[in-house]
């Protein structure tokens, strides 16, 4: 795995010049589509993306807004090279991809279109379009099926089939999807925009091959390759070597008992070379389990915005990772018949955060003040939505209620030189809009009741983190409406870094009999404190969820985990935080140890009287050292030195290396749902037989909290880094 | 478009045009032009507009009040709207907003940038302070209904705490107000009542269209940008009045034209970016007298490049402008901008590649090579490397260039780090600033839908004709064009353009169906109507504003239109038969055949009125070309490090003075025009036509 064509002499500039050009065709691919669409969820939430591939299935160049399909159109293009002979590919033939587990896709709602690009009669490569089509059949409404048994009863798997010749569906396929589809114009269209934004592309690519030759042009993809993979390889480079491990639990509660499925990442530094492994439990018969594509698509939509932001995505930026999902048959390398219309947002989205959890403990360690920085708590990735069919009282037609404006946005985790970013929604969805209540009460059927910042969901931190989105859709132009409510991490919260804290979970209610209509005729709104109904029990994930007219779906968006001990974020900040009705006054006091006077704005003296109690009940007595915030940082408050670990804000020892630091460190272990009540955040309660619980691990002498840690009780403490052991699972 | 004349009027048209630093004025007589600059002067932009004035009646051999005093026409553009909306400085601004959305500006769409970095994932900035947001009872629904009532006892409590916070303008966003307005305009009522004179601007007459980030965003700009621009409009028509002004007075917009003092006090927002459009205008006017169709457009100034196109001499228009991350529902000419100017910084990417801004050295310190206390190297200092720019004779001589600084930089950053010489260094950051100028040229030609070879590269502002014919070669395109005056477009531009003003509604006409015809007629005469008040108002007849009617389009079902061309004429049932059964072919020119939406119905969307006032255009230099003219005089020999052949090479530098209609250069040369430079490119040929432009072919 050498750069081969790099060299001194090789001129530079022609290879980004070039490059650029290729991105700007996946862009122009892109543009075209949204200009086409007609779905909501590519042209208000650009839930879709672009790419351009070599003859040999390489990525040259990536565009759009998705991250995790950095990994769908690789494993598209490969799907279509396995099962097609090169000879056989034809100008204007198109493949769908959309099964996980044999052509790439993420889950089975996000259908990809791969066409191959020819010029002068010869194959030069691929365009590839995926975005979330409204509907793909099966029991899955538009794309999710959280009751299925196996991916047969999923959706329509569609493994890289030849449905478009001549730039058009053939009619076969036109007639057979849209008599297994929901929304049948609506999804035949996309396709057709798909095909328009590939010929795009195609057209572009024949335009730049007019100019160079073929020979050429594959010498300035290498030489663009090797430029990225060079980038990331200096990235990891600045990693101390070692290994940094992590584990959370996947929820599935659909069909009554609660079960957690294991899920653990070790990331193995090696010089310049990153091996990112994932091991989980069995694989299991609802659509929680992780196929290869969402696995390692959504490592990327990690790792791009935590480390590679600034590299141009192509195949280069693949050559010094390598990707472990361990042995098939697990959660997070599933084999079919394993159901995976939520690969992407249950387990998919578990891998984000264990991911981020590593990169932020190598980080805080290392020598580079960007890589250093870079530390950050988790995003929300809980998205609190329902999916629903049934037909429109005043068209007759069949109609998908998809309000992803309530659903998705949620906090973004918190980072070291800002706050997470509010309504972020998932890490994997960038660039991604929250539509507004006009679009989506002129797209669903009902009413946008109220949409506002949830308060105290938030992650504390001196940076917390990223708030989300509260807000209810009253039905009221269909009798009954059928599909899922989906809640992917409603019992284990999002957690912080650095001593940050863990967010709110967030999650749905639905309220039925409502007065909905009763208090709208007599001219009042149905807000929060007139509504009234029945609360419908329900579990956090269902297949089976049954919305009648009137009845209410209301959510409370969950926020992104902290970065760094909330009793050095700055007063100021905190008061402000309350008088804008993000904080509650209370929770700033116990969260925060802000004290606010008359006017709202902090009082610094009792402030600091109040930040030194908390120290002291911390450590159960005063402590023994000051933190300084001049000798070390609150975004990297552990510090490795001479085989030993430490303090950085005090110096405190805290033991040698080859031992956990938490040993030295006072823990003090919280049910979840005693201190989420504490701290007004949302979270719903596990009936496992130990309860998730928060450990706070504080240093012994200065009581700076270190890292905040969430599990299971009765489970061994958290996993430290091992620096400088290379430790990879072994299976 | 027709045809202007350019008709001689006796006495003096003046066009200002105000930016941060310079305002820049010209003043057309019936003899020529005349430039003039002064510092513009942030507290009274009067006085820079008279210390410019003074400079061009000086160098007119007549005094200010003189020419004050024979001006008939006199046209702004400034960026006061747009520093205003920019800084997030102007008004302390109260919005009153429907119960249980308030947090409709902090959500603001999600501002969750298309940047993967997560360190630039920020929260949005706060336009209205949250405790400036009061919550109103009221509701609208989609179809115009209004279940809930406008609770008036909260409107006036709600303002009467507003108008205690020091609130001097409200902005009222109600849901759904563009279907049925009749609660913002009583909540304007109860404001008046509470609060005389303050401004008040509602959505619903702002931008009456759905989506009410960008309504609501487009009303509270509003009120933040009036403070500033009533000023300025009262500055000018005061002190215009009071030195004898007896002409026209108006303001550019953003859209281009250029509107009443009073038409700005009712929407501030009209100016948003009305330089660059002064300029996209102008190289309108001066393309039509050369006879040209299609032009794309360059300006290139201290911190960056921008671009805009010109199809049949018609702006692109840039529908619904984002302010950064928050949305409006402004129109403006589609200008499209990238940090390749003068002061663009050059460095080095993590993957060792040489890269230009999109930070700047700005004018302070600037390139490293003015000496000002730069030291990281910019775009200009590899010019002057290069030998392009005269050190000695910069800006005509009124500043000189430090090469060596400028060569030390670009060795310790670029050359050492990456193993080349300094002369390779600068030529790879010419080739990046000319590569992202080209890119911008794509992103406003390609990207919308039009290939850039047929059009002309009309390139000005200082730095620009160092770049423009490697620019032009990049994209394709023949000619280069590089404009008389080319250093105070902007000013010339809003000189040379038309009075316009621009309506549009949605129809959602169902173009088959005969039995909505007579509405889009309806809405069409309606908006004529407006137009011809609007101009009335302005003090414009309406026998001399000639009207163009627009269509978008789309498939039902889609969320994005494309042009549609309408017949200029009451329309038949028979129109909607044809202009539907034409549709899917006009939308697959676009996207590419199989793409249409043959189960889909076509929908006109949107309608527009444009109506239009010929202004007498001033008149240009203009003198018969002959051919075989002398080649101008040759001043001196410089070396060069040409940029693309990467060799060291002497070639000869032409002045501008006595380059005559007629007469040609080939390159490789340097013209030396005196307050910018032109580099003519191996294989170029250089002239100049009866206007006195440079026309360069590729």
């Amino acid at each position: 795995m050498t750069e081969t064509t790099l060299t001194r002499n090789f001129n530079i500039i022609d290879v980004e010049v070039h490059g650029k050009s290729i991105r700007n065709m996946a862009n122009e691919m892109a543009i075209t589509l949204m200009r086409t669409s007609g779905s909501p969820v590519v042209t208000e939430a650009l839930d879709f993306s672009t790419a351009i591939l070599d003859r040999n299935g390489e990525q040259l160049a990536f565009a759009g807004f998705v991250t995790f399909h950095i990994s769908t159109a690789i494993g598209g293009v490969k799907a279509v090279l396995a099962k097609h002979d090169l000879s056989d590919l034809r100008p204007g033939d198109g493949f769908l991809c959309n099964d996980p587990h044999t052509s790439g896709a993420i889950h089975q709602g996000d259908l990809g279109v791969v066409m191959p690009f020819f010029h002068d009669g010869g194959l030069v490569g691929f365009g590839y379009v995926n975005e979330h089509v409204l509907d793909a059949g099966g029991s899955a409404v538009s794309g999710f099926a959280p009751a299925a048994h196996d991916n047969f009863a999923e959706a329509l798997n569609f493994n890289a089939v030849r449905v478009i010749r001549n730039y058009k569906i053939e009619p076969e396929w036109e007639s057979f999807i849209g008599n297994n589809v929901r929304l049948q114009r609506i999804v035949l269209n996309d396709i057709r925009s798909m095909i328009a934004a590939n010929s795009a592309g195609e057209r572009r690519l024949a335009t730049l091959l007019d100019d160079i030759s073929y020979d050429r042009f594959v010498q300035l993809n290498e030489a663009s390759k090797d430029l990225s993979a060079k980038a990331m390889r200096d990235i990891i480079s600045k990693i101390p070597d070692g290994t940094y491990s992590s584990e959370d639990w996947v929820e599935y509660d659909a069909r009554g008992p609660q079960e957690f499925y294991n899920v653990k990442c070790r990331l193995v530094i090696d010089g310049d070379h990153m091996t990112i492994q994932y091991r989980g439990d069995k694989q299991t018969d609802s659509f929680v389990n992780g196929a290869w594509p969402a696995m390692v698509g959504q490592s990327w939509s990690t790792l791009l915005s935590q480390l590679a932001y600034d590299i141009p995505v192509n195949q280069g930026l693949w050559r010094p990772i390598t990707f472990d999902l361990g042995p098939p048959g697990s959660i997070v390398n599933s084999l079919p018949p394993a159901p995976v219309t939520q690969s992407h947002m249950e387990t998919g989205m578990r891998i984000n955060k264990v991911l981020i959890d590593c990169l932020s403990q190598a980080c805080s360690l290392s020598d580079d003040a960007v890589i250093r920085g870079r530390v950050a708590g988790q995003p929300c990735q809980n998205l609190a939505f329902f999916t629903s069919f049934g037909i429109d009282l005043r068209t007759g037609y069949p109609t998908v209620a998809f309000p992803v404006s309530l659903g998705q946005p949620t906090g973004g985790g918190a980072q070291t030189v800002t706050d997470g970013l509010d309504t972020y929604a998932a890490q994997c969805m960038c660039g991604c809009n929250t539509p507004d209540v006009e679009m989506e009460e002129s797209s669903q059927p009902g009413y946008i009741l109220w949409r506002r910042i949830s308060i105290d969901q938030a992650g504390a931190g001196v940076h917390r983190g990223g708030m989300g989105v509260s807000g209810a859709l009253a039905i009221v132009h269909s009798e009954r409406m059928t599909g899922g409510g989906y809640n992917s991490a409603a019992y284990i919260p999002p957690r912080g870094a650095a001593g940050g804290y863990p967010a709110g979970a967030g999650g749905w209610k639905l309220l039925t009999d409502t007065n909905v209509f009763e208090l709208i005729e007599s001219g009042r709104w149905p807000y929060e404190e007139d509504l009234t109904g029945t609360l419908v029990p329900h579990p956090a994930k269902t297949g089976d969820l049954l919305l009648k007219l009137g009845d209410v779906f209301a959510v409370v968006n969950g926020g992104g985990g902290g970065v760094g001990d909330p009793l050095f974020r700055d007063a100021a900040l905190v008061a402000k935080d309350v008088r804008d009705g993000y904080v509650s006054e209370p929770v700033a006091g116990t969260l925060y140890g802000v004290l606010l006077d008359g006017d709202k704005q902090a009082d610094l003296v009792a402030t600091v009287g109040r930040r030194a109690a908390i120290r002291a009940e911390r450590i159960g007595g005063t402590p023994k050292a000051q933190p300084d915030t001049s000798t070390g940082s609150v975004f990297a408050p552990l510090k490795a030195d001479n085989g030993r670990w430490g303090c950085s804000l005090c110096g405190a020892d805290l033991g040698a290396q080859t031992n956990n630091w938490r040993d030295s460190a006072i823990t003090r272990e919280t049910k979840i749902s005693e201190a989420y009540e504490q701290f007004g955040s949302q979270v719903r309660v596990a009936e496992s037989a130990e309860p998730v619980v928060m450990r706070e691990n504080f240093c012994p002498a200065c009581a700076t909290a270190i890292a905040v840690d969430v599990t299971f009780a009765g489970r061994g403490p958290v996993a430290a880094p091992q620096v400088g052991v290379l430790d990879p699972f072994t299976d | 478009m027709t045809a202007t004349s350019t008709s001689v009027r006796p006495g003096f048209s003046v066009g200002v045009d105000i930016g941060g630093t310079h305002t820049d004025l010209i003043v057309a007589s019936p003899t020529g032009l005349t430039r003039s600059k002064a510092f513009t002067t942030h507290d009274d932009y009067s006085r820079g507009i008279f210390d410019a004035i003074d400079v061009a009646a000086e160098s007119l051999g007549i005094t200010t009040d003189e020419l004050v005093r024979s001006c008939h026409t006199f046209i702004n553009s400034s960026t006061i709207v747009t520093n205003a909306v920019t800084e997030l400085s102007g008004a302390k601004v109260g919005v009153l907003i429907t119960r249980g959305f308030k947090d409709t500006f902090r959500i603001a769409r999600g501002a969750r940038k298309a940047d993967y970095d997560d360190h630039k994932q920020t929260t949005p900035p706060e336009v209205v302070a949250r405790d400036c947001i009061e919550e109103v009872t009221e509701r609208v629904l989609y179809d115009g209904r209004a279940p809930v009532a406008l609770v008036e006892d909260e409107v006036r409590a709600a303002v009467r705490r507003l108008k205690e916070k020091g609130v001097e303008a409200y902005a009222v966003c109600y849901l759904w107000s563009f279907a049925e307005p009749s609660h913002e305009q009583r909540t304007r009522e109860m404001i008046l009542q509470e609060h005389p004179g303050a401004v008040v601007m509602i959505s619903s007459e702002v931008h009456p269209v759905i989506r009410e980030t960008e309504r609501f965003f487009t009303a509270v700009f509003n009120c933040l940008s009036h403070r500033g621009a009533t000023r300025f409009v009262d500055q000018i028509t005061g002190e215009l009045a009071r030195r004898g002004f007896t002409g026209a007075l108006s303001f550019f917009q953003g859209i281009g034209g250029s509107v009443s003092g009073d038409a700005v006090k009712r929407k501030p927002m009209t100016m948003l970016a009305s330089g660059p459009a002064g300029g996209v205008m102008g190289s309108a006017a001066v393309a039509e007298r050369m006879g040209l169709k299609h032009v794309l457009v360059g300006d290139m100034g201290g911190t960056s490049f921008d671009t805009a196109l010109l199809h049949d001499l018609k702006p692109a228009i840039a529908k619904r402008v984002a302010l950064g991350q928050l949305q409006t529902g402004v129109d403006i000419i589609d200008v499209v901008s990238v940090g390749s100017g003068g002061g663009s910084l050059a460095w080095i990417d993590s993957r060792g590649v040489p890269q230009v801004g999109p930070k700047s050295a700005g004018s302070t310190p600037g390139p490293v090579c003015y000496g000002k206390g730069g030291t990281q190297p910019t775009v200009t200092d590899a010019t002057v490397t290069l030998g392009l720019l005269d050190p000695e004779n910069y800006l005509k001589g009124r500043h000189s260039l430090d090469v060596a600084a400028a060569r030390t930089a670009i060795e310790e950053k670029i050359a050492a780090p990456l193993g080349w010489t300094v002369e390779q260094a600068a030529a790879g950051i010419y080739d990046i600033a000319a590569q992202n100028m080209a890119d911008a040229l794509r992103t406003v030609s390609i990207e919308r839908g039009h290939d850039p070879r047929p059009f002309t590269f009309f390139a000005y502002g200082g730095g620009l004709g160092l770049f423009a014919v490697e620019v032009a070669r990049k994209l394709g395109c023949q000619t280069t064009v590089v404009p008389d005056n080319c250093a105070a477009f902007s000013a010339q531009g809003v000189l040379m353009a038309d009075y316009v003003r621009a309506y549009n509604r949605t129809v959602n006409w169902i173009m088959v169906d005969p039995s909505q015809v007579a509405n889009v007629n309806a809405v069409l005469a309606d908006m004529r109507a407006e137009a011809t008040k609007d101009a009335s108002n302005d003090g414009i007849m309406v026998d001399d504003l000639e009207f163009s009617v627009t269509g978008e389009g789309c498939f039902a079902g889609q969320v994005w239109e494309i042009t549609v061309p309408l017949p200029d004429r009451v329309l038949t049932a028979e129109d909607g038969a044809a202009l539907a059964a034409d549709f899917p072919s006009v939308y697959e020119r676009a996207y590419g055949a199989g793409t249409a939406w043959l189960d889909s119905p076509a929908l006109l969307v949107n309608v527009g009125v444009r109506a239009t006032y010929h202004r007498p255009k001033p008149a240009s230099r203009e003198q018969e070309p002959v051919t075989g003219a002398p080649t101008p005089t040759r001043l001196s020999q410089r070396e060069v490090f040409l940029p693309s052949e990467r060799v060291a090479t002497t070639i000869p530098v032409y002045a501008e003075a006595d380059f005559v209609p007629g007469a040609t250069v080939e390159g490789p040369c340097i013209l030396d025009v005196g307050d910018t430079t032109i580099y003519v490119p191996n294989g170029s040929t250089c002239g100049r036509d009866r206007f006195f432009n440079f026309t360069i072919t590729n």
